[in-house]
């Protein structure tokens, strides 16, 4: 007790001064050169598909186009051809192609606006007899959005596809 | 008068001590106080770039922001990203890649370490609010170089920051290689849609038309000199555990 009645002054001092140093060291050690930059960047994605089949019947043939009726975005289109088993349809036409699921599937990319090539589905019903009562020749049509490959190579993925056959999305009756 | 002499010590070493303490403290302010005046003389007589740090992000070769350190003062330059990413008339399709070139180059006088740190996410149409049910990871930024670029947090899913260290000293006046080359968007976007039939006609609405997605990068640049230190302190990370030094 004696000692700190005697030199707590000088204690209390010295202590303030070496505080004092020490807070100034610490200043000078946190100055680091730093700089930084930045940009920021934004691209608005617009999706959306419109596609319109079309449906006229000529001696038993019906010609089946389909129209990309969206204004931006460009797909792909199939259509797959039902009827009853004594009924037999032969389909034909430019750019289409007979797919393993008896799809048929149009090869280009139909861009905001263009139609597809024209399939012809020749309808024989020679199955049904001499008079038959009537048949029905039905089109489901679908539609998938183009994706692009890293080189800009569109391509189609039949695996997202937007269609329900229990809505008959694209069924058209065919007049006999 | 034995008393007198005692007390008359005692004062005195408490002065001593006090005089210690002032020319401990004037010491030490004197020494701030030139360190600060020579750094100035030092850009005064002879323009010696010592202390001038600076860092530019470069996007397909150009330069599209900077902060340099010049004349005593900051210089900025701020600019956009994607600008021109599409051409005129040009729509974007999902899955293609777009050229997006991006790299950072010391634009200042003295060497430097840098880290990039790119945000990545969505925002609702005509609306700056975001869009959480969309990952970030549907915004494919080709990331090249991972040699070079040390990604401090790879693998993670769904993260809306990517954070990449530039392994070792990126030099005064040189540009470090790139850290991506290529920006897409995942074809997985158009696969919520709804399905409309009105007679022969289908729509498709998809549920994240009209969205936005955004490419923020940030870059970081810290002196050299007591590296380990400086990067903890500027950018609270352990650079030797990163590998980086």
């Amino acid at each position: 007790m004696k000692i700190m009645r005697r030199y707590g002054k000088v204690i209390t001092m010295s202590a303030a001064a070496l505080a004092m140093t020490a807070a100034l060291t610490v200043e000078s050690s946190m100055a680091y050169f730093t700089t930084y930059a930045e940009a920021e960047g934004s691209q608005v994605v617009s999706l959306g598909a419109t596609t319109d089949i079309t449906e006229t019947v000529t001696n038993k043939t019906k010609h089946v186009t389909v129209k990309n009726t969206s204004e931006t975005n460009e797909c792909f289109v199939r259509v797959k051809v039902f009827s009853g088993r004594q009924v037999v349809c032969t389909p034909q036409g430019q750019n289409w192609s007979l797919g393993d699921d008896d799809y048929w599937y149009y090869g280009p990319v139909l861009a905001p606006g263009e139609s597809s090539e024209v399939l012809d589905v020749t309808i024989n019903i020679d199955g049904l007899g001499e008079n038959p009562d009537s048949f029905n020749v039905v089109i489901v049509q679908e539609c998938t959005p183009a994706i692009y490959g890293e080189d800009g190579t569109p391509e189609a993925d039949w695996d997202v596809t937007y269609t329900d056959f229990e809505d008959n999305t694209g069924r058209k009756e065919a007049d006999n | 008068m034995k008393n007198k002499k005692k007390a008359s010590r005692g004062r005195g070493i408490t002065y001593l001590l006090l005089a210690l303490a002032a020319v401990l403290l004037l010491g030490s302010a004197v020494g701030s106080t030139r360190a600060a005046l020579t750094y100035y003389s030092e850009n005064y007589t002879a323009e010696i770039q010592v202390h001038q740090i600076g860092v530019s992000l470069l996007e397909n070769g150009d330069v599209v922001s900077s902060r340099n350190y010049v004349n005593d003062r900051f210089q900025e330059t701020g600019g956009a990203l994607l600008t021109k990413m599409l051409g005129k008339e040009e729509k974007l399709v999902l899955g293609k890649k777009y050229n997006e070139k991006l790299t950072v180059s010391n634009s200042g006088s003295i060497d430097e370490y840098v880290r990039v740190r790119i945000y990545k996410y969505w925002t609702e149409k005509d609306s700056d609010r975001k869009v959480t049910t969309l990952s970030p990871d549907l915004i494919k930024l080709n990331l090249v170089n991972t040699g070079q670029w040390v990604e401090s947090n790879p693998g993670v899913k769904d993260k809306e920051c990517t954070e990449l260290y530039y392994k070792g000293i990126l030099p005064s006046g040189s540009t470090a290689a790139e850290f991506a080359d290529g920006i897409s968007i995942d074809g997985q976007l158009a696969a919520e849609a709804e399905i409309k039939q009105e007679g022969n006609t289908i729509t498709t609405t998809y549920k994240y038309d009209g969205v936005e997605f955004h490419v923020n990068v940030e870059v970081d640049a810290v002196q050299t000199h007591n590296a380990q230190d400086a990067i903890l302190s500027a950018w609270g990370v352990d650079a030797a555990s990163l590998g980086i030094l």
